[in-house]
């Protein structure tokens, strides 16, 4: 009985879910966080670069979304809306974190265990090598201007449409050309040496 | 449709985005075959796209729910804690207190009578088992010499 319930919830389009949120079924909550917790937190990732402060900014987009359910209009699509708002808290977070500029060795760390692609690799050489290409790319894409890099992180990471980021960055599609052309640009300037040995 | 090598490097991103109309897109692919220029500029924009791919994905983790859960009061639970607080907890404090206070005089009402009942003290041990507060079973040597000791000497106190 339970498990019917469940899959007919997973069967819901996200207005059915939003209502049900606002009438505080946490089932349908949970189905909507599940949903979205993979591309929110990889989405504040590319921002913050750190896993922990990623899970915390998309903890809050989560709440900020339970706590706007009661007044939430389902005009954009919730993905918009959840997006909107990862955006913002994320470039909140940088903007703290710059008044702070303390960075925990203990965290960098961990950082290095958590990449993924490490384990991968069993030369130490091509993983130091790949570590300090990562690094050169992360520091590219976060010396962009804000909306260029939000535009880059929306398009590159997130896979979305330049309508739909748009919509989350509020302006004209010609806009969101515009920034990635430029982006592009910097990204090209930036990594100049990098271009010239890579070969596609 | 022509275009120039300038409005072609414009739209370069939204051509291999394939976000161009159809026709904007086929007199993009009639100049690429022909400019050297812009064919370079097309390549190193795909070598840029490639190089964003090598970044890793963050890893995901199956307690994030379980973690939002412990951070985040649910509004569900709120609304049944804040109306059992609202209404009900004052309501049964209230008919504890008022219970509490009718026991309280019923019972000094019967306290009261308590002396005008019982007259005699052994009575009163009787009634209510004072007895088995004695220190020495009843009729045994101790509390027959206790009895004699009390006796001599509240005569002692009388001639006294």
């Amino acid at each position: 009985m339970k498990k019917t319930q469940k899959n007919h919830l997973l069967e819901m389009n996200e207005a059915e879910l939003i209502i049900r949120v606002k009438n505080g079924d946490e089932k349908a909550f949970r189905i909507i966080v599940e949903r979205y917790q993979q591309s929110i937190i990889s989405l504040c990732f590319r921002y913050v670069s750190n896993i922990h402060d990623a899970e915390e900014i998309a903890q809050n987009v989560f709440i900020h979304l339970y706590r706007a359910a009661k007044s939430y209009e389902p005009r954009a699509k919730l993905s918009t809306f959840l997006y909107r708002i990862a955006v913002n808290l994320s470039l909140n977070w940088i903007r703290d974190q710059k008044r702070k500029r303390f960075i925990s060795w203990e965290v960098l760390k961990k950082e290095r265990g958590l990449d993924p692609i490490a384990h991968e690799y069993s030369n130490p050489d091509m993983l130091l090598e790949r570590k300090e290409k990562q690094n050169k790319i992360r520091n590219a894409v976060n010396s962009l201007p804000r909306n260029q890099r939000t535009a880059v992180i929306l398009h590159r990471f997130q896979g979305l449409s330049y309508g739909e980021i748009a919509e989350v960055m509020k302006c004209s599609v010609s806009a969101v050309e515009a920034r990635l052309y430029r982006a592009k640009q910097n990204l090209i300037k930036r990594l100049k040496p990098l271009l010239k040995t890579y070969n596609i | 449709m022509k275009m120039k090598c300038k409005e072609i490097q414009n739209k370069l991103c939204a051509y291999l985005d394939d976000e161009l109309t159809s026709d904007k897109k086929s007199a993009m692919n009639t100049h690429l075959k022909t400019c050297k220029i812009c064919w370079d500029m097309a390549e190193t924009y795909m070598k840029i796209d490639k190089l964003l791919t090598i970044l890793p994905e963050p890893p995901s983790n199956p307690y994030f729910y379980t973690r939002l859960r412990a951070k985040f009061p649910f509004r569900e639970r709120e609304e049944k804690i804040t109306w059992i607080e609202k209404i009900l907890l004052p309501i049964s404090t209230a008919v504890v207190v008022c219970l509490g206070i009718f026991i309280g005089i019923l019972v000094g009402k019967n306290g009261n009578g308590l002396s005008t009942q019982f007259s005699n003290e052994s009575e009163i041990d009787q009634t209510f088992y004072l007895e088995n507060f004695n220190d020495f079973p009843s009729s045994s040597f101790g509390e027959i010499y206790f009895e004699l000791i009390s006796q001599t000497e509240s005569q002692e106190g009388g001639i006294l």
